[in-house]
């Protein structure tokens, strides 16, 4: 039986990639947490997709401060849940999902926040996210929009946490 | 905010030389709704943690695109609540309190109403450290939201319990209709060092 909170799997990048995909995803949880630290390597939006779905069945709200403006953001039928606003190069961005009920039969709904300073600029977002689709969740992928590749040392964790 | 320091880790062992296995983050009870009652209550809640964490993914018979969900601790419905919130729906950001000096209104989550897109809900995770404390006024953290690609909100919420007793038992509750059974509510311990 797994245990409340853990470790699914883990992926740290030993040479530049477009993608970062977790598959054949148990369903033994409750929900899902994935966690990323890594740049791109000319910046880039992620994009979060789940089961290879490559369609407009995701929508996102995000709040965002950016040092010197504090905004909202919303994407509707868009092809992935994603930032508006490019990770950092050179300093790490911190991304954590926490993924809700992934294998029920609901739509599924994420929180996500964004960490980015690259002193001088930056970013800080919090967001909630939608994939319309009542499938369980057995892969989650991120990407860069526009194919640009995570550079080496990017990280990515899955985690699984277990309700009683 | 991600839990990812609190994995599971092995401590000692016991006397048949079976490891024993214990983790700083378990889970102490879980509720679903059950489409007669707008109320989930938590009780008989241990202090023997740091933090509790309450994870929610809910749905709402409110006839309305989303819906609010309130708070009360140990039965206390009294006028000793406070919260800050700053909330976008993807045109504004707009920051909100409670009215002074305190109020019996605890407003701390979001969930999907009626109207929303069927199969859709609302999450949230609320965090609230020293719960047991006997000294301290209690305070809450949390980050909710609702989308369903018509319309949506992303919260964040702070609030304050103004009381020093112990959190033994915590209600999250509609002020009309009902969490569908949809609803998943789940409560857990963080333990300290």
């Amino acid at each position: 039986m797994p245990a409340t909170y853990e470790k699914i799997a883990t992926t740290t990048l030993g040479s530049a990639s477009a993608t970062i995909t977790f598959s054949s995803i148990s369903s033994a949880y409750t929900d899902l947490v994935l966690v990323f630290v890594g740049s791109g390597a000319s910046g880039g939006q992620y994009r979060l997709r789940f089961n290879g779905d490559t369609a407009t069945n995701y929508s996102s709200t995000i709040i965002s401060g950016d040092g010197t403006t504090a905004g909202s953001t919303r994407y509707t039928s868009v092809d992935g849940i994603k930032s508006g606003y490019n990770i950092g190069t050179t300093n790490r961005t911190f991304i954590s999902c926490d993924i809700f009920s992934y294998a029920g039969s609901t739509n599924k709904t994420a929180l996500l926040t964004y960490s980015n300073d690259q002193n001088g600029s930056g970013e800080t977002q919090r967001t909630v996210g939608l994939w319309r689709n009542t499938a369980a969740i057995t892969s989650v992928g991120l990407d860069l929009i526009g194919g640009i590749n995570f550079t080496t040392g990017t990280t990515a964790t899955l985690y699984g946490i277990l309700k009683a | 905010m991600w839990q990812a320091e609190l994995l599971n880790t092995v401590l000692g062992s016991l006397s048949s030389g079976v490891a024993a296995s214990t983790s700083s983050f378990e889970s102490i009870a879980s509720a679903t709704g059950t489409g007669s009652s707008g109320t989930i209550t938590f009780s008989s809640i241990p202090s023997t943690y740091a933090a509790l964490q309450i994870r929610m993914n809910a749905r709402t018979d409110v006839a309305s695109t989303a819906a609010t969900v309130l708070l009360y601790a140990n039965g206390d419905t009294g006028a000793n609540y406070i919260r800050h919130n700053l909330t976008g729906n993807g045109t504004t950001v707009t920051a909100g309190a409670s009215a002074a000096p305190a109020s019996s209104v605890f407003t701390i989550l979001r969930a999907t109403g009626s109207t929303a897109p069927a199969n859709t809900t609302g999450t949230g995770i609320l965090d609230i450290h020293d719960y047991a404390s006997t000294t301290k006024n209690k305070v809450f953290r949390c980050i909710t939201g609702t989308e369903d690609n018509t319309v949506g909100q992303i919260i964040l919420y702070s609030g304050a319990w103004l009381s020093t007793s112990a959190i033994n038992s915590i209600s999250l509750y509609l002020s009309s209709g009902n969490f569908t059974t949809q609803s998943t509510f789940a409560l857990y311990g963080i333990k300290g060092a």
